[in-house]
């Protein structure tokens, strides 16, 4: 393989978990969040941004251990205690390094950081990486958060214009924000011919 | 934190409560990603309400048996990893017996470990709380768990495949898939849609809906009966200001 | 103040309210150690149960798709693994019967390939061997948790199961793209490692055969190569055809194969004739190393001065008598093919009872075109054949004539105007004239090969055709054009019986 052609397949591998086979539209990863946190576009990006972070990270040091250390050892079985541990450590680290250098950030993350722990886009992405090769689970990590990001932003965005309007008092809320998820889950669908 | 006692009626209220008034999925909007994803089937969706009982209920239990033991500064790692432990024993034995109904959830059995329900009911309920409680908050949260699953299941099956299968997940269940908007593939009633997330996040729109619906119907029951009572009291009034002028 | 009460019960220091940090951190460790230790080896216990349950369900599952890929297989070797393969794990030789001794075939089992982030597939597919050729098997989806597996499934893996071959391992644009070559992959590898290992990469020298044993220059557009199954040495049968439209073989080349061990010997051989009557032709040894080499050629240049069954009776020894049986061998899977396929074969189709045939005489260039009807008749060859064994007394002219028809009905001039339709076809077929040069007797026609949507109105307007059929009885039927372009043939054999 040249080099090119493992840089467009790394790029389509990307392209895919993010839109195509979309974190919270197609696979249901992240939908706690996403439902709850949207209310405001502000908050969203920054959980988008934390969330992009986090997957990365730990789809950078979950991959050795499950490979050099659990698989040789025939402690596979361990794998999802071993991941929520490292996920749950990870964003522990994180927050004390954001709190360090940049207490505005820290507080405008406020209560965001530790929930992502419960987040299971990140759990789902570690998981699912299980029978990947490296090159592709960061892949997926790179897509699935970058994929998240974009429609929790997305989502946020409509909601907020949603919000002004005047809706059936039965719809208002959290009923219409799910109907804006189903039609965008239904344009995503629309995607999934395109890199065949 | 004290610990609550709790009398016969709360007991009943400790497990009545979440199946319907507050139900962990309609109303307190926690566990919606398996949710959406397992419920294309409803075989699945039995399937992962049972297995999800099996975690709540252990995992509420055994926190509630050491809650007095486990330190408050490792609280949250000690949960998890009891709750990761559940949830890797129910992985370890649906893989071996409904090995169908495992790599029907896939992914979505690991990621009980993160499941708000589950985490929340520890923090919430179970740490503060006696035993024989937290058993049947875990147990009224499951149940109404399950049949907040079944809801959506049933309908995205039957609107989306147009059949309902069984015995497909359950060795024990023979296989038999019982037609009820799809009779042959040219008599076909089903809407496909149902069966994608698209579908999904349309019926549990749907249902919210119908919640907020049956709430807002309650609140003006009641805001009328106010005003009823508000009027009737005040007609009294004047009836009796009237009579004792009358007088 | 419950909780600190509690705390001090624990730890056993019930005068201080206040302890040394570090006592109290290490019992708040210790007991997330306990805790983490309890419940690690809870799940080791578990995995000793389940561990073996879980590997007899795919133990099972493999089972099964064995039967799936080969419905006789009754058991498998020890899996033998492959280095080097991104696609492939290992391999297992197939037997259909318990003792292992009757192989069927390979199964290759491939690893777990991650399908970019739509899921994994793990498959199993069959090879096998048609002599030292791959043969695509059948493939079991051990694993397939893709999100669209039902398109994958129905769209690329059941029409392959259905027909493996190379044209639907070929069809991966099925909506299910990245799937469906996540597949392919995985049954080309398998095939290239089967025959890189076990196959046969032998390039036949087709030039060489054929001036070596017919003494003819190679058309390489004329030769088809077939699979030879069921026999020992013979591997391949190459038809050679007398013109472009691939009918009438006027010779065969079988190719054999030996080898035990390190010797190794591989033979070409010539047949014509019918499977009752074999002719014998040349042979050519293509590749041999044996012991006796020098004797085998010696054998074969006095083989080629005179070809025939007869000529082995003093083949008996060493490396002679494996050729003998090679050759023997090759003869009887010409024999079971049918033997030459040759145009001559067809004659008693309308032309009984004659004693003796002619040389063929080869027309080039020789067409007749009928625009109106968009048909394009062309003459190949013809024959005489006599009533006599001795060739002086000709009893008919038999033509092979070919006509293609590429044209959009109804053509402008025609009156009978019917249904718009395209019309292209292909036939080949004989006509059989005798009597006069000037006004001919068809004494019938038949076809050879048929290519035509009419295909059962030409057949039997062609081998039922006598001379008292008009060509003002085509109009009207329901293949007005096609037969219109069977007369235009006629035409022409006329015209060229004539011009002789």
């Amino acid at each position: 393989m040249t080099a090119t052609s493992v840089f467009t397949a790394f790029l389509l591998a990307i392209l895919s978990s993010m839109l195509i086979n979309n974190v919270v539209l197609s696979r249901f990863y992240g939908i706690c969040s996403f439902l709850g946190v949207s209310n405001k576009v502000k908050s969203s990006v920054g959980m988008g941004l934390a969330v992009v972070f986090v997957i990365i990270l730990a789809a950078l040091v979950s991959w050795p251990i499950y490979n050099y250390i659990l698989v040789p050892a025939g402690l596979a079985f361990l794998d999802t205690i071993v991941y929520i541990l490292v996920i749950a450590s990870l964003v522990q680290l994180v927050g004390l390094v954001i709190k360090k250098y940049s207490p505005a950030l820290y507080k405008s993350l406020g209560i965001y950081l530790p929930l992502i722990t419960t987040n299971c886009a990140v759990l789902g992405v570690v998981q699912e990486n299980n029978n990947y090769t490296f090159g592709n689970s960061m892949a997926n990590a790179i897509g699935t958060s970058v994929g998240y990001l974009i429609m929790i932003v997305l989502f946020s965005t409509i909601r907020d214009r949603l919000s002004g309007y005047d809706a059936q008092k039965s719809w208002k809320g959290l009923p219409l924000a799910l109907i804006t998820a189903a039609l965008m889950a239904m344009a995503i669908m629309g995607l999934s011919g395109m890199v065949a | 934190m004290a610990t609550q006692t709790s009398t016969r009626g709360q007991h009943k209220q400790n497990f009545l409560n979440p199946i319907w008034k507050a139900n962990p999925l309609f109303v307190l909007l926690l566990g919606t990603c398996p949710a959406l994803a397992v419920t294309t089937s409803i075989e699945q969706a039995i399937g992962m309400g049972i297995l999800f009982t099996i975690v709540l209920v252990g995992s509420s239990v055994l926190i509630s048996l050491l809650r007095k033991i486990i330190p408050e500064e490792v609280e949250t790692p000690a949960y998890i990893i009891i709750i990761a432990t559940f949830v890797t024993i129910v992985k370890m034995l649906s893989e071996a017996f409904v090995p169908a109904l495992y790599e029907g959830l896939g992914v979505f059995l690991s990621l009980l470990v993160v499941n708000c329900i589950v985490l929340g009911r520890a923090e919430a309920f179970a740490k503060s709380n006696g035993v024989y409680d937290s058993f049947l908050d875990a147990l009224g949260n499951s149940l109404g768990y399950l049949i907040a699953l079944l809801i959506i299941s049933v309908v995205r099956e039957i609107l989306g495949t147009g059949v309902i299968t069984l015995g497909a997940v359950f060795p024990f269940i023979p296989k038999t898939v019982i037609p009820v908007l799809k009779y042959s593939s040219s008599l076909d009633f089903s809407i496909p849609l149902f069966a994608r997330p698209a579908g999904g996040f349309i019926v549990y729109g749907v249902v919210e809906a119908c919640i907020a619906a049956h709430t807002w119907h309650q609140k003006d029951k009641e805001m009328a009966a106010k005003r009823a009572a508000a009027q009737a009291a005040a007609a009294a009034r004047a009836k009796a200001q009237v009579a004792g002028e009358a007088k | 103040m419950e909780e600190t009460k509690q705390n001090e019960n624990k730890l056993a220091s019930p005068e201080k309210q206040s302890k040394p940090e570090w006592q109290h951190w290490l019992a708040v460790g210790g007991i997330l150690c306990a805790i983490g230790g309890v419940s690690a080896l809870a799940l080791t216990a578990l995995n000793l149960v389940t561990g073996p349950i879980i590997k007899r369900n795919n133990d099972q599952k493999q089972l099964a798709g064995y039967r799936a890929i080969y419905a006789n297989c009754q058991a498998v070797s020890d899996p033998v693994a492959i280095d080097n393969n991104a696609n492939l794990a290992e391999y297992y030789q197939a037997y259909s019967d318990e003792g292992k001794t009757q192989l069927i075939g390979y199964i290759y089992n491939s690893k777990t390939i991650a399908v970019k982030s739509y899921g994994n597939i793990h498959a199993m597919v069959g090879i096998s061997s048609e002599g030292d050729n791959p043969v695509l098997g059948k493939v079991y989806l051990v694993e397939d948790s893709l999100s669209y597996k039902n398109t994958f499934e129905t769209g690329y893996v059941e029409p392959y199961n259905a027909n493996p071959s190379d044209e639907t391992l070929a069809a991966v644009k099925c909506g299910a793209t990245y799937g469906a070559t996540a597949l392919n992959e995985i049954i080309t590898a398998a095939r290239d490692h089967f025959t890189a290992n076990f196959g046969d990469s032998f390039q036949e020298p087709l030039a060489d055969d054929a001036k070596t044993i017919w003494g003819e220059d190679l058309q390489q557009d004329l030769v088809k190569e077939t699979y030879l199954s069921d026999h020992t040495y013979a591997r391949k049968a190459y038809r050679f055809f007398e013109d472009e439209t691939m009918i009438g073989e006027w010779g065969q080349l079988i190719t054999t194969k030996y080898s035990q061990g390190s010797d190794s010997i591989r033979m070409t051989i010539g047949f014509k004739g019918t499977e009752t009557n074999v002719v014998w032709g040349k042979m050519a040894i293509t590749q041999a190393s044996v012991s006796d080499a020098d004797a085998l050629n010696a054998f074969v240049e006095t083989y080629n001065a005179a070809p025939g069954e007869s000529a082995f009776d003093s083949a008996t020894s060493g490396s002679l008598a494996i050729l003998k049986d090679m050759a023997l061998d090759a003869k009887a899977a010409f024999a079971a093919a049918g033997g030459l396929q040759s145009t001559e074969r067809n004659f008693n189709q309308i032309e009984k009872d004659y004693a003796a045939v002619s040389d063929p005489v080869v027309y080039s260039d020789k067409t007749l075109k009928n625009d109106s009807y968009g048909a394009k008749a062309t003459a190949y060859r013809s024959w005489s054949v006599y009533s006599d064994a001795e060739k002086t007394t000709e009893k008919a002219k038999i033509f092979k004539m070919r006509v293609q028809m590429d044209v959009d009905n109804p053509v402008s001039s025609d009156p009978h105007a019917y249904v718009p339709e395209h019309i292209e076809s292909d036939t080949v077929y004989l006509i059989a004239l005798s009597g006069e040069v000037t006004a001919p007797t068809v004494d019938g026609m038949y076809v050879l090969s048929d290519s035509s949507g009419r295909h059962q109105v030409i057949t039997d307007y062609i081998n039922g055709f006598d001379n008292s059929k008009a060509e003002d009885g085509v109009v009207g039927t329901d293949a007005t054009y096609s037969l219109k372009g069977i007369w235009t043939g006629l035409k022409l054999a006329k015209s060229l019986y004539a011009g002789e």
